[in-house]
């Protein structure tokens, strides 16, 4: 049963979204649409290595890329 | 997923009519009491609503209250200690779901949440604090690196050197040994 992630734009970077969904490719198979203001990533066909891990992992990764992405670009020109 | 509710305990000190106060004039004491009884309405009114699931334990943040690089800040701490994702269930709300790597029970869950919103509020005075401090940082930057005032003194004090007659010293302090030998 594929699992479902909804990503917020107000909250997750959509280009780090995107970022992670290239970063995991390799361990399941990954759909990304965009919507309104939100991303909606679906997972499935995970390898069986990583079935307990991966979508929770996965959602770490878009965070914390999303988080630093934030601090940069409130740093501005002085990163 | 099971709904908890954390409240608050009242704690009441010694505003509440105890003898250390008998002595206080009266305005103080009703300005006293009217605090004590502010903190403990808001003590009793105050709730922590979260849910706790299976290694999970959730709840939601009122962005009002919390502003989002407070919430960010803790997050980015939390991600090191467990799984975190972030949902925004409705406009200036952020929910938070905070997913344990290992087996963990109720109270583990319970002082995870606990942990989290402790390290919110300490986020919350990180960034107080920067930004009531901010313009005063970006002054004592702007002195170090812009300021000019340092340079055009030194010139100055060399320019009084060069002035000075050291020749004419009468103990020939700054003529050279080698010269006085000489």
């Amino acid at each position: 049963m594929p699992n479902s992630l909804v990503f917020v734009h107000s909250l997750y970077d959509p280009a780090e979204v995107k970022g992670a969904v290239e970063a995991f490719g390799h361990l399941a198979n990954f759909s990304l649409e965009e919507g309104d203001g939100e991303s909606l990533v679906t997972i499935d066909e995970i390898q069986k290595d990583y079935k307990d891990i991966l979508v929770d992992s996965f959602a770490n990764y878009a965070l914390e890329a999303s988080i630093v992405a934030n601090r940069k670009e409130a740093a501005g020109d002085l990163l | 997923m099971s709904k908890k509710t954390a409240k608050a305990e009242t704690v009441r000190g010694p505003l509440d009519g105890q003898p250390e106060t008998e002595n206080r004039p009266a305005s103080k004491q009703e300005a006293a009491e009217s605090g004590a009884q502010a903190a403990a309405d808001f003590a009793d009114s105050e709730e922590f609503t979260y849910a706790i699931a299976d290694r999970t334990v959730a709840f939601v943040l009122d962005e009002s209250l919390y502003k989002k690089d407070a919430v960010f800040g803790t997050a980015y701490l939390f991600i090191e200690k467990c799984y975190v994702y972030l949902t925004q269930p409705e406009d200036g709300q952020i929910g938070v779901r905070l997913r344990t790597r290992g087996e963990a029970d109720q109270p583990a869950l319970e002082e995870m949440a606990g942990e989290f919103v402790n390290e919110l509020l300490n986020q919350m005075i990180r960034h107080s604090v920067g930004e009531s401090t901010m313009r005063i940082r970006e002054y004592y930057m702007a002195r170090a690196f812009f300021a000019t005032d340092t340079q055009t003194t030194i010139d100055d004090l060399l320019a009084e050197l060069d002035d000075e007659e050291l020749e004419e010293a009468p103990l020939e302090i700054a003529v050279p040994w080698e010269e006085s030998d000489a």
